[in-house]
């Protein structure tokens, strides 16, 4: 009964149908791994070319390590949102819409980061001052 | 009699045909490759600083990020200054073109100091470049 017959041999074949399975995860690999790197973050075009080493006009903002300030008030970054939002910048022709930004001492990316990004979310155009002999 | 032909009478075999499936899925996969931008990151010690109101930035096509060890990279390759990052970009970015274009991706972490990334900022401005600077959504604890 079990004993096969002369010449009749199995066909080879090789198993494909996990191929399907394991294309469909890679598939499903790239879809979600497209979609989550998107970076969050801000655009901001800093005029370069024109240099300043003092704070020209009455929209200035100084980051220093001892705290931020606005003019010559000492203001928390939703402070200076406020002060911001209260120009309408963004009604403004964009030559209006500078705001100085100078750094003093080795202020840290985060606080550099929330103060540009204040001023371009109100509209401004941050015009960053560089520090005389500072490190190029 | 009649039985025993009917149990001896094979019945064909259903079977899906499967194997195009497979042709289809590795067409799909390398479609994606091509199409898909590579990450050119390198950021491995990059914690990003946390903002609110954050947009969602264009797909990054040119990428400058520095680490927590003040390390420089441009296009997922480590660079010795500002000045490098600047002769390359004014050598790829065309002034005139879009804003996408020109967009240049910046992720640094939170802890390097203005001494290190403001000559970086600097020359991809002075690159031509607009600065996509990469954040966090999130509220930060006031000081």
């Amino acid at each position: 009964m079990g004993r096969r017959r002369r010449g009749q041999r199995d066909e080879p074949v090789i198993p494909t149908d996990s191929f399907c399975d394991i294309a469909f995860l890679l598939i499903i690999y790239f879809i979600l791994a497209a979609s989550i790197s998107r970076d969050w973050g801000f655009n901001t075009n800093i005029p370069a070319g024109q240099k300043a080493t003092e704070a020209t006009n009455e929209k200035s903002v100084l980051l220093r390590n001892d705290g931020l300030f606005w003019g010559e008030r000492n203001v928390t970054v939703a402070q200076l949102r406020q002060a911001l939002a209260g120009l309408n910048l963004s009604g403004k022709d964009p030559n209006s819409r500078v705001v100085q930004f100078e750094a003093k001492g080795n202020v840290p990316w985060q606080d550099y980061y929330e103060v540009l990004a204040a001023i371009q979310q109100a509209g401004g155009v941050p015009g960053i001052l560089m520090e005389a002999g500072g490190k190029k | 009699m009649s039985s025993r032909r009917r149990s001896r009478m094979r019945r064909p075999k259903t079977v899906v045909p499967v194997t195009s499936m497979g042709d289809i899925a590795f067409l799909l996969i390398i479609f994606f490759v091509i199409c898909s931008n590579f990450a050119k990151k390198a950021g491995k010690n990059v914690q990003p600083p946390v903002s609110s109101n954050l947009i969602v930035l264009p797909k990054p096509k040119l990428y400058v990020a520095v680490d927590s060890e003040h390390k420089l990279y441009f296009q997922g390759r480590l660079v010795g200054s500002a000045g490098e990052i600047e002769a390359e970009l004014t050598q790829l970015i065309d002034p005139n073109g879009s804003v996408e274009a020109r967009t240049v991706i910046f992720e640094c972490d939170k802890s390097v100091t203005k001494d290190v990334f403001e000559p970086i900022l600097e020359s991809i401005a002075k690159g031509g470049g607009i600065i996509g600077a990469v954040g966090k959504e999130g509220v930060r604890k006031e000081k």
